[in-house]
């Protein structure tokens, strides 16, 4: 009984693996083969994939109040409301080389008819590569605004000195004495002498300021010391990391300059003009603009102030 | 002098990542310097370190007068300054 069992087990399985062969000989590869896994399927029939049905995926924006985060809210009513501002939201804050010689030239205008009292701005074409003259692009070239007194720092140099005087003085009240030569010799009685170029950086694709500091003998003002005298929005920017100096080689000149860091500036320039409120507002007048832009924030730094009429009068 | 003792509304926007203050317009006197507002978000943003600039994509000196700035950007009766909180890279 039990062999009769087993014989039509096993017959009954080596029918059932009888079949799947003839099934698999009669099957032949199709072209309707769309999905890998199926190394072949029978000749006319397509096969249809039906996916496993999944719980469904819910995502949740969860915030205080059932409202959308501000940047998500911000960036919505950027989008629906002014599709211009689209294309000043995707431009990155750089420029190219020729770009910043228009920018340039636009600033080093403004700058002479405004800043009349301060020392004019120019354009120096220059060469990297002066060997080549092959190279010599008009659009090589910096900036540059020289022997330029700084009325912030000098002010704060005398303030400090001041306290110093009172010091001494006190001290020589009991003493009796009264060493004007040490004072004399005092370099922070004097003013310094800035010099400031403004020079392209194809790494970073933005404008970098590069100075340098001299008192009026001609000594370079050391770094410590400048820090020590820049205005306090400057020590700001400088915390914040929006900017950093450096001491770099200059581009043009081959001799070590103070520089501003680059790093931050596309980053901010890219936030003065994001919500730009001026009407028909292009790439042209962007550019014409960049320069002023940039400066309104560098020239914190050292106190200097741009003139209003610099900004206004574009529109 | 009577313009310069004029209050003046101030605008001001958040950008970036920077907190929204639940009120955003204050009233503040023409004759005070920009680094009021300056100080002021410093204050009831509890940070240091700001990026404040006006609506015409500069950034004014600490010691601008508000009057000036307002004269100059002023837009549909206020003047609108942004601010962004420091990077946080670098």
């Amino acid at each position: 009984m039990v062999m009769a069992k087993t014989a039509g087990i096993l017959l009954l399985s080596l029918l059932l693996t009888m079949s799947i062969i003839t099934t698999v000989d009669s099957l032949t590869p199709g072209p309707c083969c769309r999905y890998p896994w199926f190394s072949c399927c029978p000749a006319g029939v397509k096969p249809t994939y039906v996916p496993l049905p999944h719980p469904p995926i819910s995502i949740a924006i969860s915030s205080q109040g059932n409202v959308l985060p501000a940047h998500l809210l911000r960036y919505i009513e950027t989008m629906s409301s002014n599709p211009e501002k689209m294309e000043v939201a995707s431009w990155d804050g750089s420029l190219s080389r020729t770009e910043f010689y228009v920018a340039a030239g636009a600033f080093a205008e403004q700058w002479n008819k405004f800043n009349s009292a301060l020392p004019q701005c120019s354009w120096l074409p220059r060469s990297t590569l002066p060997w080549l003259s092959a190279t010599t692009s008009q659009t090589e070239g910096y900036l540059s605004v020289e022997n330029m007194i700084l009325p912030n720092i000098t002010r704060e140099f005398n303030e400090c000195n001041d306290e110093e005087i009172k010091e001494d003085l006190s001290f020589s009240d009991d003493d009796g004495f009264t060493d004007n030569a040490m004072l004399a010799e005092n370099h922070s009685q004097e003013s310094c002498h800035y010099d400031f170029h403004i020079v392209y950086n194809s790494s970073y694709r933005v404008p970098v300021l590069y100075f340098r500091a001299a008192y009026s003998d001609g000594q370079p003002v050391a770094l410590d010391d400048i820090e020590k005298n820049i205005a306090s929005s400057a020590k700001a920017l400088m915390e914040s990391k929006w900017t950093f100096i450096t001491q770099e080689d200059h581009p043009y000149l081959n001799r070590p300059w103070y520089t501003l860091h680059p790093c931050g500036t596309r980053e901010w320039m890219k936030m003065l003009f994001m919500n730009e409120h001026l009407e028909a507002q292009n790439g042209d007048k962007r550019i014409a603009k960049y320069l002023v832009s940039w400066f309104s924030v560098v020239g914190q730094v050292f106190g200097l102030k741009i003139p209003l009429q610099m900004l206004g009068n574009w529109g | 002098m009577a313009s310069e003792s004029r209050k003046v509304v101030v605008h001001l926007r958040a950008t970036g990542d920077a907190p929204i203050l639940k009120q955003a317009k204050f009233k503040i006197s023409g004759s005070d310097k920009f680094i009021k507002v300056i100080d002021f978000l410093r204050r009831q943003l509890h940070r240091e370190t700001l990026f404040v600039y006006v609506n015409s994509a500069f950034s004014p000196s600490p010691d601008q007068l508000i009057i000036d700035l307002y004269n100059n950007f002023g837009i549909d009766g206020k003047l609108v300054v942004n601010y962004a909180c420091s990077m946080a890279w670098g």
